[in-house]
């Protein structure tokens, strides 16, 4: 008994030079990796730096010179953190939602049984040039429409379109013809074809993308302000930068729970969806 | 009348009798209802961010202020720069790759930490789990602010963001993986005597292995992405130039150049990972 056992395992093919060959790649790659970094050592600043941090990330007030909690916190001027929070979730909302609706041609051109093997490489080409633009370059671009907030709205927009119509591309992929024939048994119209075959397929799936990737947005959202597009972004770069570390502290005080709050939901509604 | 009596049957539905006479009452319905609060919240968001479709038609086909004004100046195409991006490039590829490396491997132990089929210990798992969910809560871009500020300017702060934001989804990812494999054969090693971890290295290890390394490529796909813009912050990569190129006005063309080097880089990298990730699953 045992001895078979031993056979078996002996028969198995054990991979060794193809798992050699993996092995030395990478470790090629990350001796490679390695050049890249000039390790200079830990700036004078850095302890400094993670020491505040942390102090204030406990109690953001703690330089009595510049109490932060009542001016920043808990506030409702246009410069506080509860109206910088609701622009940036809104800037997402709506950026999704553009995002979500531009995303359903652009994903029907490029599903493989509407338009065919061959036609759908070109819309799929598109929306991979259009999902490697990063994100500040949309931002730079749309602030030409309206600077601010409007900026940022494009933006995640139009770097969404790459994701969403991806997944949607999928959900379309996806779909049962044998209803869009059971309907033709039927004598159903094209129209009623498309409302009662079509639709109730994709909706909750086209939901559940739309909703994932608002998820994804709020947290990009948080960064556009750094070219100027409105958000929570800019000032929380720049008190890093100049080291205001009770505006840093307020500022994650009202990024770290929104963002954990708008998951949370997320998922919830996503495991309700499908 | 009858409007009103529309209106109400869309939120109110009547029964319905069928010819044996019974009533039957349609399922309440929720459509409505979602379409009236996205309908509020768009127009507060619009409110909030000064949203306005007809600025941006007016803007979209005016073509000396609009947007197609900055796009115009990336034209003609500088392609004679091309030398010259292929350091930051490389750059961007090698951060990536290390971060992913180092975040990759810190997340195994994390997600073995935060299953709950293995680690019995209430307060690890869920102690785990939260920090996992407050790293994730933070951009790429914000630690590599923070970590610039520690070390200095170079590759080196854009390698570590990139490694704690792999950390905390790669380990995420895989703990969800984790909990939902087959534990039988960990039992049956673990009732001869094993340790805990030996049990998870000879029963589970082998189908948690491809798992990890699928996770792994695709967060290094994700990373590819995010690295390219590290470098607005000073944290290395190709970012840097690109910022360089959209700034300055006589090097404005030069900006897709830079843009079609990261789309190479880009397609290339996804559709290796893809194949390899189709082999491993």
């Amino acid at each position: 008994m045992s001895d078979n056992v031993q056979k078996v395992l002996r028969q198995e093919p054990t991979h060794k030079l193809r798992n050699s060959l993996i092995i030395l790649f990478i470790l090629a790659m990350t001796v490679w990796s390695i050049l890249a970094i000039d390790y200079q050592g830990v700036n004078d600043l850095g302890v400094t730096v993670v020491r505040n941090i942390a102090r204030f990330l406990v109690w953001p007030d703690s330089n009595p010179n510049n109490p932060v909690i009542a001016k920043y916190l808990f506030s409702l001027e246009r410069f506080a953190v509860p109206y910088l929070m609701l622009e940036t979730i809104m800037i997402a909302f709506i950026g999704t939602l553009l995002g979500a609706f531009i995303s359903i041609p652009f994903a029907f051109l490029s599903s493989k049984n509407i338009v065919g093997e061959k036609r759908s490489l070109i819309g799929a080409t598109v929306i991979t040039m259009v999902r490697t633009v990063p994100i500040f370059i949309w931002g730079i671009v749309f602030i030409r429409v309206q600077g601010g907030a409007m900026a940022g709205v494009l933006a995640i927009a139009v770097s969404s379109i790459g994701m969403i119509s991806k997944l949607y591309i999928e959900v379309i992929e996806d779909i049962d013809e044998g209803i869009l024939e059971a309907l033709d048994s039927t004598g159903a119209t094209a129209f009623q074809k498309i409302r009662y075959g079509i639709i109730p397929q994709l909706t909750a799936n086209f939901l559940s993308v739309s909703i994932y990737r608002f998820e994804i947005n709020v947290r990009n959202a948080t960064i556009l302000g750094l070219v100027g597009a409105g958000g929570i972004g800019f000032t929380l770069i720049d008190a890093l930068g100049s080291f205001n570390f009770g505006i840093v502290a307020v500022s994650l005080w009202g990024i770290i729970p929104v963002v954990l709050l708008i998951e949370y939901f997320s998922t919830k509604l996503r495991a309700r969806l499908t | 009348m009858r409007f009103l009596q529309a209106i109400k049957e869309t939120f109110v539905p009547s029964s319905i009798t069928t010819r044996q006479g019974t009533d039957v009452l349609p399922p309440k319905p929720v459509l409505p209802y979602i379409l009236i609060a996205l309908t509020l919240m768009t127009l507060l968001a619009a409110q909030v961010t000064d949203f306005s479709l007809i600025v941006l038609i007016q803007r979209l086909f005016n073509f000396q202020l609009g947007p197609w004004g900055i796009v115009k100046r990336f034209f003609p195409v500088d392609w004679a720069y091309w030398p010259e991006v292929i350091a930051p490039i490389l750059e961007t590829i090698q951060m990536s790759f290390l971060g992913t490396l180092i975040g990759s491997i810190l997340a195994l132990p994390a997600a073995y930490l935060a299953s709950q089929n293995l680690t019995k210990n209430k307060w690890v798992v869920n102690g785990v789990r939260t920090t996992l969910a407050v790293l994730r809560t933070l951009p790429i871009l914000i630690y590599a602010v923070f970590f610039k500020l520690i070390f200095f300017l170079g590759a080196l702060p854009g390698t570590i963001a990139i490694a704690v934001f792999t950390f905390s989804i790669v380990a995420k990812m895989l703990y969800e993986r984790i909990e939902t494999l087959d534990m039988k054969a960990y039992y049956a090693i673990e009732s001869t005597g094993a340790t805990k971890l030996k049990s998870f290295l000879s029963a589970l290890m082998p189908e948690v292995r491809p798992i990890f390394y699928s996770l792994s490529l695709y967060a290094f796909e994700i990373n590819i992405r995010y690295a390219a813009i590290l470098g607005y912050v000073g944290a290395g990569g190709i970012g840097f130039i690109l910022d360089n190129a959209m700034k300055n006005l006589p090097q404005n063309t030069r900006t897709i150049v830079i843009l079609a080097f990261i789309f190479v880089t880009v397609v290339i990298i996804e559709n290796t990972s893809r194949l390899l990730r189709r082999r491993l699953a």
